[in-house]
């Protein structure tokens, strides 16, 4: 079994995305709200990641300061079940510190990993809130494509 | 027999009546205008009454009350003299004879319950020196005109249409009896009762005579016995046939009614089937969630995050590239140190023994750099995993593979969407046809016609059954007739019996013969007059391809009616209601004239539901055929037929009904009580009792009262 560097780190968000977590993601939502097509995110870890993605993908700018309170919205153990997402936060670490120490100190990657998903997320939830028409699943998908599509 | 003249007095709204028949030849029509609810049926009651008694009134009287619906009266002394009196004439021994029936009766009515006393009747012959009372005058009038032909003679347009309509078995019962009772078959049938009567008294003079002979009374007894049952089984075969024939229609009207309410829609099939694709709707939600899953999961891919993290990959790998090639991935500097520990000499062939001063210096360098090692070694361990675990997430990787996987999981994702749209179209589109189905019971219909079914079934079981036994019983008494004639040989009073037996019996088979040589011929007569008579009275002209080419009585007295090519139609439901009605009176006209008999034809609303040229032709040919012809006849049956009448009425009356005043009538009548009047405007005079709003006025009327009320 591949040892899961983050299974004691906390990812903490500003409490001001709750309500979109919880709005996105399959695992907050219940009875005939549970519908992928409104929710595309199966867990919370699956938004967190995207929003991260878009950020790295989109040469944003890691938010390490943020105000306002932060909540407590996905245990490190999540990554245990998808060991190639721990990998890739510890390649971004590296990548983003140029220096191996890093992969040493699961807080500190954890730390820059976070700071590329909260600058990715008001990009994120722009996406999933201007569908209109469309569901989040498919204009998320959309979006997704015409970004590697241009780039 | 012609009717002269009709007095009624407090027979119903008729207070007091007289009424004058036409007797002319050349103008044999009397025609009662009267619009409806003015006293055309009582009228026809009545007449029915004076004749025939409560065996002429519907439901031969039973909860018929005859006196005036106002008059109630204070006590049980006083009652209402009701009475009808009729004037007729009848040829009789080549002259003509004139007779007088009056039947009377009295009813008292308290609180409204009504008690109706025994009638009288009583019938006088009129001579030129006075009125000579007839003996047993029900008997007279019965021999005048039989009751049973009295739904021939008195009918109406509706009544007369139970010879073509209803069941098969009623419609053919019904017109068997009518040919039975005009044709005088039924005189043939009493003569060949009393043969029958005949035959029992020589079996009994046999049996008498046969004293010793065992076996002659024995076989006579069995033929009495025999000659008894065999015409109840023939008469039980009958009733179950007719009832066959019954069943068979309502079986048949049940399947059309399946037919109709199918074809409609069956509502609980749709209800099932709607079921059915609420289940496959079911399914296909799921597989439209299942879809949207897969699609989501394309979140969690790992090539999601190749494509999106390539360049921070690029760079970390650029990285880890550099450690591997400096060699300190992997990290096998400690194991290689300490296994040259364990060995004498360094790999650069240098000693490292504790006994060489130099060794031992190499020695402890040795030693220093493992320990350096050691503080490494968790970092590099790590980086040494993350290299090996990591180099599918540095693989290079198409940027279209993602577009392709999204594109295939898209459309698969479409296709059950597109699917699920399907059905729901599919289950509005069911919901819409229950929606719009009368409420109509399909199980119930069915059942109904799967009971009609199973009914004549054991009935067809029983029918054949019973002309089994028939036959069976018939073969015994040709088998005793055989023996009784060889026993009745043997002695000379035997002999003479024999000799009686064999003249009823010949005069049996030749009864028979006439009755079934009648039967056939007169029935074709009566049949090809009727055929006659209707193609005229409708108008169908076989040269310019009439849609209906003939009419007939088939043996089994059944009225057929066919189209082109010999097509048999069913008159109820191929034929308009002119047309039956035209059918009908054809057949009851084509009856009295094969008959001979004489005797008025009184019909209730013959014309209704004709107009055009079909009404005047009916109206033509009725009087031509008939002797005498009493038509009871509404405003717009006359309409368009006064020239006929203007050739053919001899007398014209109208009745008028009070009540209709201010809707119908144009002036008060003054009337304060409830009864029919009488006055002698014909079709196209008017006079202050009778005369009515135009059209207009009453549509006006009926406007305002009616609609304008309920608005």
């Amino acid at each position: 079994m591949i040892h899961n560097s983050f299974a004691g780190v906390d990812i903490n968000i500003p409490e001001k995305y709750k309500d979109y977590f919880y709005q996105y993601c399959l695992t907050r939502t219940e009875g005939s709200k549970n519908d992928p097509e409104d929710s595309p995110f199966p867990r919370m870890v699956d938004m967190w990641f995207l929003a991260l993605c878009i950020a790295a993908k989109e040469g944003l700018t890691p938010k390490f300061e943020v105000e306002g309170k932060k909540y407590k919205a996905i245990e490190g153990v999540v990554f245990g079940s998808d060991p190639w997402r721990s990998n890739a936060l510890i390649l971004l670490s590296l990548s983003h510190t140029d220096d191996i120490n890093v992969v040493n100190d699961p807080n500190e990657m954890m730390r820059i990993a976070n700071a590329y998903a909260l600058a990715g997320l008001p990009r994120l939830i722009t996406m999933l809130e201007e569908r209109r028409a469309d569901s989040s699943l498919d204009y998320l998908s959309e979006e997704i494509e015409n970004m590697f599509s241009t780039h | 027999m012609k009717i002269l003249k009709a007095s009624i007095e407090n027979f119903r709204l008729l207070k007091s009546v007289d009424i004058r028949f036409s007797t002319s030849s050349k103008k044999n029509i009397t025609v009662i205008r009267a619009a409806n609810e003015s006293g055309k049926t009582t009228l026809l009651a009545a007449l029915q009454w004076g004749l025939f008694g409560d065996e002429g009134l519907p439901n031969k009287g039973r909860d018929f009350r005859l006196s005036p619906i106002d008059m109630t009266l204070g006590g049980e002394e006083e009652k209402i003299p009701i009475s009808v009196e009729i004037l007729f004439q009848i040829e009789e021994n080549n002259n003509i004879a004139k007779y007088r029936v009056r039947r009377y009766v009295e009813e008292s009515v308290i609180d409204g319950v009504y008690e109706r006393g025994s009638s009288t009747v009583m019938l006088t012959r009129i001579e030129t020196t006075g009125e000579e009372p007839v003996s047993y005058p029900e008997v007279k009038i019965r021999r005048i005109l039989p009751l049973e032909l009295r739904e021939i003679f008195f009918t109406d347009g509706d009544r007369a249409l139970s010879f073509i309509e209803g069941k098969r078995g009623d419609q053919m019962r019904r017109v068997k009896e009518a040919i039975k009772s005009l044709l005088g078959l039924d005189v043939i049938q009493d003569a060949q009762k009393h043969l029958k009567l005949v035959n029992t008294s020589l079996n009994n003079r046999i049996r008498a005579g046969a004293g010793n002979t065992a076996d002659l009374a024995k076989v006579t007894r069995d033929i009495s016995k025999l000659e008894e049952e065999i015409p109840e089984l023939e008469k039980k075969l009958e009733d179950v046939s007719s009832q066959l024939l019954n069943l068979e229609e309502y079986e048949k009207e049940a399947e059309s009614n399946l037919e109709e309410a199918l074809k409609k829609g069956n509502k609980e099939e749709l209800v099932q089937e709607a079921e059915r694709i609420q289940i496959k709707w079911k399914r296909a939600n799921e597989d439209v969630k299942k879809a949207a899953r897969e699609h989501a999961n394309l979140f969690k891919n790992i090539l999601f995050g190749q494509l999106f993290l390539k360049k921070k990959f690029q760079k970390a790998k650029k990285l880890l590239d550099k450690l591997y090639d400096q060699g300190q991935i992997p990290n096998q500097t400690i194991p290689v140190l300490e296994e040259r520990l364990k060995q004498t000499t360094c790999i650069c062939g240098e000693l490292i023994t504790e006994n060489d001063k130099d060794g031992k210096k190499r020695r402890e360098n040795i030693k220093t750099l493992i320990e350096a090692s050691r503080k490494s070694d968790i970092i590099q361990e790590k980086i040494s995993a993350l290299y090996y675990s990591a180099q599918e997430l540095l693989q290079p990787v198409d940027v279209n593979l993602w577009s392709e996987k999204y594109k295939e999981i898209f459309n698969s994702k479409q296709r059950a969407i597109q699917h699920l749209r399907e059905l729901g179209q599919e289950q509005r589109d069911i919901e819409t046809k229950i929606e719009k189905l009368p409420d109509v019971d399909i199980k119930n219909i069915r059942e109904k016609k799967n009971r009609f079914k199973e009914q004549a079934r054991k009935k067809h079981a029983e029918e054949i059954k019973l002309s089994n036994l028939i036959s069976t019983k018939e073969r015994e008494l040709s088998e005793y007739i055989e023996k009784r004639q060889r026993l009745l040989h043997k002695d000379e009073k035997g002999k003479k019996i024999n000799s009686e037996i064999e003249v009823a019996s010949d005069l049996e088979k030749i009864l028979n013969g006439a009755l079934e040589t009648m039967r056939n011929r007169e029935i074709e007569k009566v049949s090809s007059k009727m055929n006659s008579l209707f193609l005229e009275m409708i108008g169908a002209d076989q040269s310019q391809r009439a849609v209906i080419t003939k009419a007939e009585i088939t043996k089994e007295f059944q009225i057929i009616v066919y189209g082109m090519h010999g097509h048999p139609l069913d008159p109820t439901e191929d034929l308009n209601g002119a047309s039956r009605r035209a059918l009908t009176l054809a057949f009851i006209l084509a009856l009295t004239n094969v008959s001979e008999v004489e005797a008025p034809n009184v019909i209730d609303t013959p014309l209704g539901m004709m107009s055009g040229y079909v009404k005047k032709s009916v109206l033509f040919h009725a009087a031509k055929e008939s002797s005498q012809l009493i038509l009871l006849l509404t405003h717009s049956e006359i309409n368009n037929c006064e020239n006929i009448l203007d050739d053919k009425a001899g007398r014209v009356y109208t009745m008028t009904n009070p009540a209709h005043y201010p809707n119908i009538l144009l002036n008060d009548p003054g009337i304060s009580d409830s009864r029919i009047l009488f006055c002698e405007c014909n079709y196209r005079e008017e006079c202050k009792i009778c005369e009515r709003k135009d059209d207009t006025s009453n549509t006006e009327y009926f406007y305002n009262n009616e609609i304008g009320e309920s608005k």
